[in-house]
This record gives structure tokens, sequence and C-alpha cells, in this order.
């Protein structure tokens, strides 16, 4: 589930810190710009792990005496592998998928096609149910679920929508979204909810892991046991 | 910034948990933190708080470094990749169909007396 990435970066510390251990004032500027972020292509940042090396720091005397320095760190970051098994719990359910939180990573979806064979939206609970051999297994809201990672989608944050993305945003918020974002409303109340509504729906993740539980073993944890 | 290396290493899930409680614990004895930076660390302090409560609530809560390299040691003999040892570590694998679901081609590569085996292990 986590991996080492070696990374490396300027690092600014300010005066105000001057007191502390250089390794700390570092490690924690290095906290404050990567905690619980996702750095493309490599995944969500948890903590460093240790430095490797730091430059000679080079100060700015004439702008507010802080100095800057190149750093090479060590950094815990969560990224699964392809085929990888996880455990997550279901945190809601649209006619386009599954969605699995696992605490301190929400951004996992179930396709409808990588789900068991006979698994059928309810709209009226808003659930999944799998038909198997007369039974009705229900995949229901809070439910620990086993899932395997299919694919992992870094997604760059930007003005151009593509039809790929637009379609995982509609899978993530459960409602077409509309492809141009123009609103028509007379009133500015309808302007700032429709720029509102525009903006929530083309909001997408940075980094997203696709799920599959098509397969013996997978699904709820309770259909196995 | 830049990228030296992707993946320099796979950690399991009960290094993470212990270099988290480890660093969660100093950071309560650290006098040199002033009040005021606090909220600077929100990201860092909610990310933390999140994985240790997953990873708490998970086989690997249990396991320590001796536990571990003990299983690793009868592992061995298996010839299992470094992702399926590392899957049987986390997950722990309490019946066939999970082994089953860890481990690719269980058929060809493990009779059934070495998947009896891997599960007692565990």
């Amino acid at each position: 589930m986590f991996i080492l990435s070696v990374l490396r970066d300027n690092v600014r510390v300010s005066p105000a810190d001057f007191h502390k251990p250089r390794s700390v004032a570092i490690t924690e500027n290095l906290h404050f710009k990567y905690a619980n972020k996702v750095v493309h292509n490599i995944g969500l940042c948890i903590r460093v792990y240790d430095i490797l090396h730091a430059d000679d720091p080079v100060v700015h005397a004439c702008q507010d005496g802080s100095y800057k320095t190149k750093v090479t760190f060590r950094m815990i970051v969560f990224r699964p592998f392809i085929d990888e098994v996880l455990v997550g719990k279901i945190s809601g359910s649209t006619p386009y998928g599954i969605k699995v939180s696992m605490e301190f990573f929400d951004d996992i979806i179930i396709p409808p096609h990588r789900m068991q064979p006979n698994t059928i939206y309810d709209a009226s609970e808003g659930v999944w149910v799998w038909h198997y051999e007369g039974n009705e297994l229900y995949l229901d809201k809070d439910q620990q679920i086993r899932f395997r990672v299919n694919q992992l989608q870094f997604n760059e944050a930007g003005p151009e929508h593509s039809r790929e993305l637009l379609q995982r945003v509609q899978a993530w918020s459960g409602a077409p979204a509309a492809l141009n974002s123009t609103v028509g409303a007379a009133s500015l109340g309808a302007v700032v909810d429709g720029a509102a509504e525009a903006s929530n729906e083309e909001k997408i993740a940075p980094f997203t892991i696709d799920g599959d539980i098509l397969g013996d073993g997978l699904g709820c944890l309770s259909w196995w046991q | 910034m830049e990228v030296l290396d992707p993946q320099l290493a796979l950690l399991s899930n009960w290094e993470v948990l212990a270099i988290l409680k480890e660093e969660a614990e100093s950071a309560k004895r650290d006098v040199l933190r002033t009040p005021g930076t606090q909220q600077k660390f929100q990201d860092l302090k909610t990310v933390e708080y999140e994985v240790i409560s997953f990873l708490s609530k998970s086989p690997c809560a249990e396991q320590d470094r001796q536990s571990v390299s003990q299983l690793l040691a009868k592992l061995e003999r298996f010839n299992l990749t470094k992702a399926e040892k590392l899957q049987i570590i986390n997950l722990k694998p309490q019946s066939l169909i999970d082994l089953h679901l860890i481990v690719e081609e269980i058929e060809s590569r493990l009779s059934d007396e070495y998947k009896e085996e891997i599960l007692r292990a565990v």
C-alpha cells in the first residue's frame, strides 16, 4: 500500500524558525508543503521519512533574511500497485459505481463492469445488489469491502475538459455534467448558484483508484466468512 | 521539485503504523513547537490521524518486527514474489479463498499442503 519515494525540492526557512535544529525546520517546511497532498504520478504523500541530503543554504540577506536550501529527502507515499488487494468501507453508491473509502483516501470507485456478474443497481434504495444463486446480497453503506486495484488515475487539474474527464465527473457526482458551463440566468443569485454548481461538477480528484470486485474472495467481507 | 526515484522501496503497513505512532509520540513531547504553528500542520495531523486510525483496525496492528521476520522466514521456501509476501503480511489471509486472491496461478505453484502450511504460518 505504501512506498518510499525520493524527491528533491527547494526549501525556504524563515528567520522565525532559526532557533530550531536545521533538520527539524526543513522537515516542518516539507510537511507543510506535502502532507496529505497528491504528487502527480507518484501518489498521496503521508509524511517525510528522512532527509538524505541538504545543500549549503543560501541566505537572502536583502530580503527577509531567510535561507534557501536544496533538499533531497525520502517520503512515505500511499500508492498501491496494480492488482493489489485492499480493504475499504463503502461510502456511497451511484448508478455509475460504488464509492469506497479508506479513511485517509476517499477517491476509490468500482465501476459496474468490474462487479460480479448479475449485480444490479436498486434505484429505490440506492444500493447495488448482487443476485447470486437466488440470494440477494446487498452492498450497503459502511460495509467493509475487499477489492483489487485495477487502475491508478492521475488527473491534471486544468480548464480544458476532455470527454474522458467528463465521464469520470459523471461517475463521481452521479449526475450528467454540463459540457459548457455557460449560465444564462437573469438574477445574480442564479448566476452565483450556477457558477458554484458548474465548479462543483468540474472538480475532479487528482488521484483516483479504479477497483474491481470481480472474483472469488472479493466484495463484502461478510460474504466470504 | 524533481522526483529522483518514484519507488525506492515498498513499505508494509505495520512499518508505516510504527513510524507514524512513534512520530506522534515524539510530537507530543516536543517543546520546541510553539502554539502558533499548530494550524500550519493541520494537513499532516489529519492524514496521520486517519492513517493511524485505518491501520489500527487492520491486521497489521498486532504485528511487530519479530513476528513479521518469523513469518517471512517461514514463507521463504515457497518461492513467492515480493508483492505476494507483502500482501500476505498486510492482509493475513485466514482462508484458502484469501490465499487464492493473493498468489497468482496458485494451483500450478503450490500444492494443497503448502497452502495449508502458509495459512498456519500466518
